[in-house]
């Protein structure tokens, strides 16, 4: 990847998307390079939490019940509110399809 | 050889064959332990045991009877034995015609038409064994990839799958599909908050309609029971591995369709009609996956696993002990942190996300992959040592009476 410097990486799978997919483990405070399909910067996110690789974090911030986007896509909705930086997850973000009936 | 062939067994109905299976197919899972002894001493015979009872009625029968044929039609099995009681609830008799017209040799055996069990299992073995003499005398030639369809699934999937795995073989299913071949993907459920992205991609209205049907009959059907998906839809293991919801499971999933448009969608125990990308609408489990896919006539599946405990499996998750000669299977790992566990995959993608391979490298690995496996290349489940015999799991819908 081209990042000149040695930060923890996140994927920004498409421009529309409100999280980005982390490459690399991040520790708590540290600041995360952005970037997109094409391995191009596009800024940093400092994180709030540590995080597993591959898990999920907010490059903004998302009202309690706005949906959540990846892929360009809907993943869910925020089931409380989140920040930038923040781990997006099961423990802020639920499905907006089979949900009738389960709750 | 060009870039568009690859060495199969062509078959007198004009199929191609990628492997030369023996193939014992019992009736139904009272006939499994003849099928068992039956293929007992042949090496390349492979009793497909499976758990079809007398239990099921009306269109589960109609869907196993449909499965158990396509079974025997698919152009990997070389001669098909079918074994019954006679009582089954599906014809022996009757299968092995429907697979005959295919002109490949078959018999069929039952305890009613033999007389007693030890005949059944001599007049088997006899009968396996000549067929076993005639297989050397088969000779791979070149034919064109328009003759290969190809199954493919993910499982065990985390976040790498999407980013990895998946697009390489989104990749792999476009090049198939501009040669004028066939892929077929399923896991319905899977496809939930995903079926936009298909329905827009259906080669016509009647498809469109299709789709959307077989997903919302699946979506429905869950959510009447009551029952919260969550803990299932996704897995725990999708969840440690940082999916979040059905729907970013379901999207990340359909990557690996590629981009060409959906020809077509076909029940479970069916066939695809004509080439092209089709959706075979089944659950997402594995051993009914697996024989829908070999029904419905592919000789290859594509198997793309994420990481995390499902990738340090030896054999195939979803499964009891992984091998199913009759359909090889590639695996394939997308997740870098489970890079030790390669040795039990075939395909390593994990090199696109720490920069070890370039995107490009990961689907020209993968397509001459696909390419050698159907030219005779074992796979790394063909070789591997299962401790025991799998029972395969019917697709049952109900009632079970």
């Amino acid at each position: 990847m081209a990042s000149t410097v040695n930060r923890p990486r996140a994927l920004v799978l498409d421009r529309e998307d409100s999280v980005a997919v982390l490459l690399d483990p991040v520790a708590n405070g540290e600041a995360v390079m952005l970037l997109d399909s094409g391995s191009q910067a596009l800024g940093t996110v400092k994180v709030s939490t540590p995080i597993e690789p591959f898990h999920k974090i907010a490059i903004r911030g998302i009202g309690q019940g706005e949906h959540v986007i990846k892929y360009g896509e809907v993943i869910g909705r925020a089931s409380r509110s989140i920040l930038r930086g923040d781990h997006v997850h099961i423990h802020n973000v639920e499905s907006v399809r089979l949900s009738r009936g389960s709750r | 050889m060009r870039g568009d062939s690859f060495m199969g067994f062509r078959r007198s109905n004009g199929q191609v064959g990628i492997r030369n299976i023996l193939l014992v197919l019992p009736a139904s899972q009272c006939a499994n332990e003849l099928a068992l002894r039956c293929a007992s001493e042949i090496p390349g015979a492979f009793p497909l045991l499976h758990t079809q009872p007398c239990a099921h009625v009306g269109e589960d029968n109609v869907a196993a009877y449909r499965c158990l044929v396509g079974l025997g039609l698919n152009p990997n099995a070389a001669a098909v034995l079918v074994v019954g009681i006679g009582c089954d609830s599906l014809s022996a008799e009757g299968m092995a015609e429907e697979i005959a017209t295919t002109g490949k040799p078959v018999e069929w055996l039952t305890l009613e038409s033999a007389g007693s069990w030890e005949l059944v299992v001599d007049r088997g073995r006899a009968w396996l064994a000549f067929q076993e003499s005639e297989i050397p005398s088969q000779r791979r030639e070149e034919v064109a990839l328009s003759d290969l369809t190809l199954g493919i699934k993910c499982g065990g999937s985390d976040a790498t799958s999407a980013v990895a795995g998946n697009p390489a073989i989104g990749e792999a299913v476009d090049r198939l599909i501009e040669r004028d071949g066939t892929a077929v993907f399923s896991e319905t459920t899977e496809l939930i908050g995903a079926e936009h992205l298909l329905r827009e991609r259906a080669a016509s209205p009647s498809v469109r309609a299709d789709i959307q049907r077989v997903v919302s009959r699946v979506e429905e059907s869950i959510l009447a029971t009551g029952i919260d998906p969550r803990g299932t839809q996704p897995t725990p293991g999708n969840i440690a591995g940082g999916l979040t919801t059905l729907e970013e499971k379901s999207l990340g999933g359909v990557i690996k369709t590629g981009s060409c448009p959906i020809s077509g969608v076909f029940p479970w125990g069916g066939r695809p009609e004509g080439a092209g990308l089709h959706l075979m609408d089944c659950p997402a489990n594995v051993p009914q996956l697996l024989l829908g896919w070999a029904a419905a006539g592919a000789q290859l599946l594509v198997f793309s696993v994420g990481g995390g405990l499902p990738a340090r499996i030896p054999s195939l998750i979803g499964t009891n002990v992984g091998r199913f000669p009759l359909m090889p299977i590639i695996k394939v790992l997308s997740n870098p942190r489970d890079r030790d566990a390669a040795a039990y995959f075939d395909e390593d993608a994990s090199g696109s996300l720490d920069g070890r391979k370039s995107t490009d490298q990961v689907v020209l690995a993968l397509w001459n992959r696909i390419v050698g496996t159907a030219s005779g290349r074992h796979t790394y489940l063909e070789d591997y040592p299962a401790p025991a015999t799998q029972i395969w799991e019917m697709l049952v819908r109900g009632p079970t009476i």
